[in-house]
């Protein structure tokens, strides 16, 4: 058998060293090759310095092997790893009950609070700039299983300076998607350090641990690029332990009943747009300009989505807090106007009298909204709520005195 | 007779390349020894014997052709570098190449550059312009510099130059002239933000080298004093730098410099951004102001919508550079080259006319339109559907909008058999949430169709209905911006289009034309690449579904295009529908597959047609296969000549002699009629094909095909399928942006 482990690089020692973490996130990754594809990102921001550790730990190794080829023992022993943060080692031990969840039993789980956070940038930039993402908006929303949603926290973020020359490259991104300007926006006034206090002091650590915070899988690499940037400008360490909603779905779903649901039906049911235009759901900028994309919008559907799927599952009646409701029940005091039209009867005109058939024949006639009003067409059945109130609907309904009107002539 | 038509005669802006007789190109490589790196320094070492290559050479560093042979098959020379290091040269004759073979052709093309440059045509692109001769239309400040795009290729019987006319547009303002302008109309404290507004993003075009940038940022804090480190590690300040190597002269010393990104990494090393100074980079192109500014549009047509007359007045001006410059035609004796001077003429086809079949009435049209919207106004449509249940949505504002079409549609309706009953018409605010909501409430299993009237083409909101009606909820749709029925003169006209595009996506059928060919099932397959949000590419794919080519079937849009994933399309439709709605298998299947470039090609031939192939023995049965590769953009053109004067070639000519190409079975066919300028014909390519048809046939059923497409009556570009598997890729690309629902796909719902 050939010898697989010939090929330990700086990166594989890189990769080896954050396992733990992506572990901790959820993910399937059992051992280094799992993870291979996983750290790329992380190890383009290291400085050369930072990876000269690893290129060091790797030459080390391969020393060792050349001389002693049935070397079983990890080399993390022979060299130790420094650990680079004593943050994570702090969460590493306190890893068993490091979620400041309860699991014991529905109840308990219907109470647990989760937050949903989201964190929009003005693009991602590429690899030669130091900086990756520029936050622009945050999104948050306090949610349990029997209360939905109970609070939420949006702010805009001044995103500083852009990096000299990728002007352009932002605005294009921002453009196709939540359209923030980029600059001299009133909104986005708070900067970095100002809007992370906030955002901690909205997520308050309960029983002085911090709960954990939920982001989509898609989203998490941004999102917590994002967090440990702010916090980095605010000369603090970042408290938030990010983690993916996906996996959060799956062990609610398997909680209660016992059973692994696929991947495909838990992407799915976070990709939902039923509720992008509900109201109340984006923040008002986004609202008023009529924009999709919002950070604060995203957290809340994830948080509809759960609820839709999970609530009746755990027998939880859903509120206004749940689900953007009142867009369903309104069309009782909403009342859009709603007219029915009988055409058989213009057909049945038309076909009495070929002279209004003139398209056919000569140049369009002119129908113009004359005021006259005749006798009341039969044909028309206005729904009981319409009636004629609104003024749009009364006209309709004079102009079609007026064409039945003009075609018996 | 083998073909079918009346001749017509036909040019086209070709001009063959002749050589003459005994005509050989021979190729040498060249060895230095000790090794010289430097490109310029191995030519400069060579040509130090330039008496015994001789003046008429071509060399790109290793590989040398001349047009003579050497007396000796190895030759050695000696040179002398400037360091007084002496080296040996060996020049090997390698090859004798015929005025045929491939590495001719690459040849013939470098030195075709050649002559563009000696005539002073500068490169920018692919093409070369002309900028001594500039157009300018000074009452929206552009200016078009006149160029030619040109390739030189083999063609059936000769080589020949193709060239097209290209236009630049350029602004005829700088970057600073924009910002100087701008200083004077905004305040000071909005002046950075408006500008960096108006530029960023914008092309400029550098005079000093002919290159364009986009402009991605503007750095207001510095100037053309400050300095920069050049590759030997001297400063330099950009004023010494641009006069120094362009000789450029500088005046505004305290403006900005403009940034731009370099568009992709070359090697390992990452060259910095471009600093560009903004009084040398003129604004290129149109704004989207100008764009939709109809009078800056039409005085552009002038200019560059050429009529044939026109193009082929200025493909001759190219030739006539080459004629008349002495130094072009000193350079084409020497390699023993010489061109045409005039425009390829040979005899072409124009098929007959189609006649059009509704509801069992004929009609024929003006050939000269391919247009039969006025002799089919009012006859019955082949097969309708009646709108029982249909819903109007619109909102207060467009009130009068919707009356005029629920008015006209009851108008024109019943001459095309459609019964019309029950509009059931809703009124809604002005916003995507209000739309979404009636769609929720109203929209039952018994709609038939769902009528929305926007007030404005903005693309989230139309977006977000047809993402709902496609997927989650699938019905029919169609949407009508109120503006269009704002003129009571035109109204009725829209009224009927939008009866018959609703009826087409609610599954009716309305015209057919006589297909004779039996048992066959047309496949078309279209791609859409979206460009800005790095999101993954789509094909649409749809077949036919019945004898006359009126009925389509549109299983899936696919998110990866992979020959697999088209196979499984293919036999979806086979198994599932062609089946259920003839009771037996198709005979032959021809698949019209657009999207495809050139390079692509020989993947298909390699990989997709053997899939289908598999594929369709897996289904059993000895099906005939024929796939041929639709190309719109070719810069082919062809004239035709009628007394005395050069005008479109009608619809129906078809062209399958002198410029197709040896190694091919292909053809072009000028399908439509166009109203200004100079018609493009569309390339077929026969790339596989086992089904015996007569090229006359299959040229005859591609133009008939071109007449079924029901989003418009009269001849259309290309086939119906490639254009409904265009329409479907592109509802999908720009809108829903996933799968939509499968009971929708017997229908044209994403006309």
């Amino acid at each position: 058998m050939p010898n697989r482990k010939g090929a330990r690089n700086a990166y594989y020692f890189f990769v080896r060293e954050k396992l733990p973490e992506l572990q901790r996130r959820g993910l399937p990754v059992a051992r280094v090759p799992d993870a291979i594809p996983l750290c790329s990102r992380d190890w383009e921001l290291l400085t050369e310095d930072e990876k000269k550790k690893y290129a060091e730990m790797a030459r080390k190794w391969r020393a060792e092997n050349s001389t002693q080829t049935s070397l079983k023992q990890p080399p993390s022993q022979i060299s130790p790893v420094p650990v680079p943060l004593p943050m994570q080692i702090q969460r590493r031990t306190s890893l068993p009950d490091a979620i400041s969840l309860s699991w014991e039993n529905d109840q308990a789980v219907l109470g647990n609070i989760f937050y949903f956070l989201n964190i929009y940038s003005h693009g991602e930039l590429p690899s030669p700039c130091e900086q990756r993402f520029l936050p622009c908006e945050i999104g948050c929303v306090k949610y349990s299983l029997q209360d939905g949603i109970t609070a939420d926290f949006h702010r805009f973020v001044d995103p500083g300076e852009v990096p000299r020359g990728f002007r352009f490259h932002c605005q294009a991104a921002s453009d196709a998607t939540h359209k923030i300007p980029i600059s001299g926006f009133e909104l986005s006034n708070a900067g970095h350090p100002v809007v992370l206090r906030e955002l901690y002091s909205f997520v308050r650590p309960n029983h002085g641990r911090w709960p954990p915070v939920y982001c989509k899988s898609d989203d998490w690499y941004r999102v917590n690029w994002c967090l440990k940037w702010m916090a980095k400008e605010a000369g603090t360490e970042n408290q938030l332990e990010l983690r993916s909603v996906e996996n959060l779905v799956v062990e609610l779903y398997q909680r209660k009943l016992q059973k692994e649901p696929s991947k495909t039906w838990v992407r799915n049911l976070l990709d939902v747009f039923v509720w992008d235009y509900s109201s109340n759901t984006r923040c008002k900028w986004h609202e008023e300009n009529d924009i999709l994309f919002c950070a604060l919008a995203s957290c809340k559907k994830t948080a509809y989505c759960i609820s839709n799927t999970l609530a009746s599952v755990y027998g939880v009646s859903l509120t206004t807090a749940h689900l953007p409701l009142q867009d369903y029940d309104s069309s009782n005091n909403m009342n859009p106007k709603v007219v029915v039209l009988d055409a058989g009867r213009f057909q049945k005109l038309r076909a009495q009298n070929p002279g209004c058939n003139r398209y056919f024949s000569a140049p369009v006639e002119k129908q113009g909204a004359a005021s006259s009003a005749g006798e009341h067409p039969s044909g028309v059945i206005s729904s009981c709520r319409t009636s004629t109130r609104g003024r749009g609907i009364t006209r309709l309904l004079e102009s079609l005195e007026t064409l039945s009107k003009s075609s018996s002539n | 007779c083998r073909t079918s038509g009346t001749t017509i005669r036909l040019s086209t802006n070709h001009f063959r390349l002749t050589s003459r007789p005994q005509w050989a190109l021979y190729q040498y490589h060249i060895d230095y020894n000790p090794q010289m790196e430097a490109r310029r320094l191995r030519s400069a070492l060579l040509f130090q014997h330039e008496e015994f290559i001789g003046r008429t050479h071509a060399f790109d560093g290793t590989i040398l052709f001349l047009p003579k042979k050497l007396e000796n098959k190895v030759t050695e020379v000696f040179s002398q570098t400037r360091n007084g290091e002496n080296v040996k040269i060996t020049i090997t004759l390698t090859n004798e190449l015929p005025p045929t073979s491939p590495t001719c052709l690459q040849f013939y093309n470098i030195i075709f550059r050649r002559l563009l440059k000696i005539m002073n045509l500068q490169q920018i692109g692919r093409n070369y312009y002309n900028p001594n001769d500039p157009i300018s239309i000074p009452n929206h400040r552009l200016m078009i510099w006149p160029g030619f795009t040109t390739s030189i290729l083999q063609y059936e019987t000769n080589i020949m130059l193709c060239t097209d006319v290209s236009h630049k547009v350029l602004r005829s303002e700088t970057v600073w002239d924009f910002m100087y302008n701008l200083y004077k109309q905004v305040e000071e404290q909005r002046f950075r933000e408006t500008c960096a507004k108006e530029l960023i993003g914008l092309i400029v075009l550098t005079k000093y080298n002919n290159k364009t940038y986009r402009v991605d940022d503007i750095d207001w804090d510095s100037n053309p004093k400050c300095t920069f480190m050049k590759a030997d590690g001297s400063e330099i300040s950009f004023i010494d730098y641009y006069k120094m190597q362009y000789n450029q002269e500088i005046t505004d010393l305290n403006q900005p410099v403009l940034v731009s990104q370099p568009k992709r990494r070359r090697g390992p090393g990452m060259p910095g951004p471009a600093v560009l100074i903004p009084e040398l980079c003129y604004l290129t192109g149109l704004t989207d102001k100008m764009r939709s500014d109809f009078s800056v549009m039409k005085d552009l047509a002038v200019h560059t919508r050429l009529t044939p007359e026109q193009r082929q007045h200025e493909v001759g001006r190219l030739i006539d550079y080459i004629h008349r410059d002495d130094n072009v035609q000193k350079e084409l004796r020497d390699w023993g080259l010489s061109f045409d001077s005039n425009l390829l003429s040979f005899t072409g086809r124009v098929v007959q006319a189609e006649k059009i079949h509704q509801a069992g009435k004929v009609f024929d049209y003006n050939p000269q339109f391919a247009d039969w919207s006025k002799e089919t106004r009012g006859a019955p449509l082949i097969s309708v559907k009646p709108l029982d249940n249909w819903l109007l949505i619109y909102t207060r504002r467009n009130y009068d909008a919707a009356n005029a079409l629920v008015q006209n549609l009851f108008k024109v309706t019943p001459a095309m058999g459609i019964q019309m009953n029950k509009a059931i018409m809703i009124e809604v605010d002005d916003r995507t949430e209000a739309y979404l909501r009636v769609l929720q409430q109203k929209v039952t299993s018994e709609t038939q169709i769902v009528v929305c009237l926007l007030s404005s083409n903005r693309k989230d909101k139309y977006d977000a209905i047809k993402k709902y009606l496609c997927t989650d909820c699938p019905t029919p749709s169609q949407c009508v911006i109120a503006r269009t029925l704002s003129k009571p003169q035109t109204v009725m006209a829209i009224a009927t289009k939008i009866a018959l595009q609703m009826n087409c996506k609610m599954g009716g059928e309305l015209w057919s034309v006589e297909i004779p060919l039996k048992q066959v099932m047309i496949v078309g397959i279209d791609c859409y690449h979206d460009t800005t949000a790095g999101r993954r590419s789509i094909a649409g794919f749809v077949a036919s579904l019945n004898q006359g080519m009126t009925r389509w079937f549109s299983p899936l849009c696919l998110s990866k295009i992979a020959a697999r994933n088209l196979v499984d399309g293919l036999k979806v439709c086979l198994a599932r529908s062609w089946f259920s709605c003839n009771n037996h298998m198709p005979s032959r299947i021809i698949v019209y597959r657009d999207g495809v470039g050139d390079g692509q090609l020989k993947t298909l031939v390699n990989y997709e047609v053997p899939q289908f192939l598999d594929c369709l023995k897996s289904v059993g049965k000895d099906y005939k296969l024929t796939v041929i590769v639709v190309k719109k953009r070719v810069n082919t053109r062809f004239f035709a000549q009628a007394g005395g004067r050069l005008q479109n070639p009608p619809p129906g000519t078809v062209i399958d002699v002198e410029v197709t190409r040896p190694e091919w079975y292909d053809f072009f066919i000028v399908s439509q009629a166009v109203r200004s300028g100079s018609v493009s014909p569309t390339h077929y390519n026969v790339i596989y094909d086992n089904s015996a048809l007569k090229p006359d046939h299959m040229q005859r059923l591609t133009y008939k095909l071109c007449h079924m497409y029901y989003n418009w009556p009269g001849v259309i570009r290309v086939p119906a399928p490639c254009q409904y598997a265009h329409k479907l890729a592109f509802l999908v690309g720009q809108s829903i942006h996933r799968e939509p629902n499968l009971s929708l796909s017997d229908r044209l719902y994403y006309l």
